[in-house]
């Protein structure tokens, strides 16, 4: 096991940009998704909201566990394994981390092309975000281990 | 996936990105990301896994020495790809795992195999959004 802030897990986070996302529902059945999500102060903010199953199943169950792949990492024999605990948290984040977001999926180099590319369906986009139910929220992630596991 | 679109009022039509299996095909056959939870004592965990999955059958192996034995347990096996997000596709897989032989194709020594009996199947392809 590794520390969360260990430099080559801050750096292999930094090399990752989907991360599969594992919480616990009440009933204690596995539930599993990729999410989208950036660092900021040691502190993962993910984002999805409080009224989705992750969020619900967070409220109840804290702990949770998380892979990357490391898309960006020049090695590509291992993933990243992290538990953590969970808080969901109505709203947005703040400005920084909604910055991260911003610069990381939409207005990077290799993310805006796409952006443009599809850009006759960000109304479609905006129509599936008013549809969340509760409106906006976020995930915060305080790791507390992290292991790297080789890539099968 | 993300949070930074403003909400819009409700509408009575709907946004879709759902898809049929069939339009993320080649997610089954070359899953670029393979990943399976299970339950795990008290807790949740995960692991990635190699996949291969044709006709309704859904197939992984486990390649982590020492790993839980996930026969006869509820796992679900996420198959997916892209960064962006008109790039996002996948397919989820829940339901009761049992062991089975490795595929022939499958050069994987040292693996342990399970077939999955969906109980649950879901495809996405962010780049379909669609209303309804």
């Amino acid at each position: 096991m590794l520390s969360p802030t260990d430099p080559e897990v801050r750096a292999f986070l930094q090399r990752s940009l989907v991360l599969q996302f594992a919480t616990l529902s009440s009933k204690t059945r596995p539930f599993l998704t990729p999410l989208w999500f950036v660092v900021d102060d040691d502190t993962l903010y993910l984002t999805t909201g409080p009224e989705t199953r992750t969020g619900k199943n967070i409220a109840k169950r804290p702990h949770v566990a998380l892979l990357c792949s490391g898309e960006r990492d020049p090695r590509r024999d291992r993933v990243l394994r992290l538990r953590g605990t969970a808080t969901c948290h109505y709203g947005l984040p703040s400005w920084r981390v909604l910055f991260r977001i911003a610069t990381k999926y939409y207005v990077s180099p290799r993310a805006l092309p796409v952006e443009l590319q599809h850009a006759r369906q960000w109304r479609l986009r905006r129509l599936y975000y008013g549809q969340i139910k509760g409106g906006f929220g976020h995930i915060r992630v305080v790791p507390t281990a992290a292991e790297f596991l080789p890539r099968p | 996936m993300d949070v930074a679109t403003a909400p819009e009022p409700m509408s009575s039509k709907r946004a879709t990105r759902d898809v049929e299996v069939s339009a993320v095909q080649d997610l089954l056959d070359h899953p670029p990301r393979a990943t399976v939870a299970f339950v795990h004592g008290d807790a949740v965990d995960l692991l990635p896994v190699r996949a291969r999955c044709s006709a309704g059958q859904y197939l992984f192996g486990v390649g982590i020495p020492a790993s839980s034995d996930l026969a006869d347990r509820e796992v679900v096996l996420i198959l997916d790809d892209g960064p962006y997000w008109f790039e996002l596709r996948g397919i989820s897989v829940r339901g009761v795992a049992s062991r089975r032989a490795a595929p022939a194709e499958a050069k994987t020594a040292g693996f342990v195999w399970y077939a999955i009996a969906p109980s649950r199947v879901l495809a996405w392809d962010y780049a379909s959004v669609r209303e309804e």
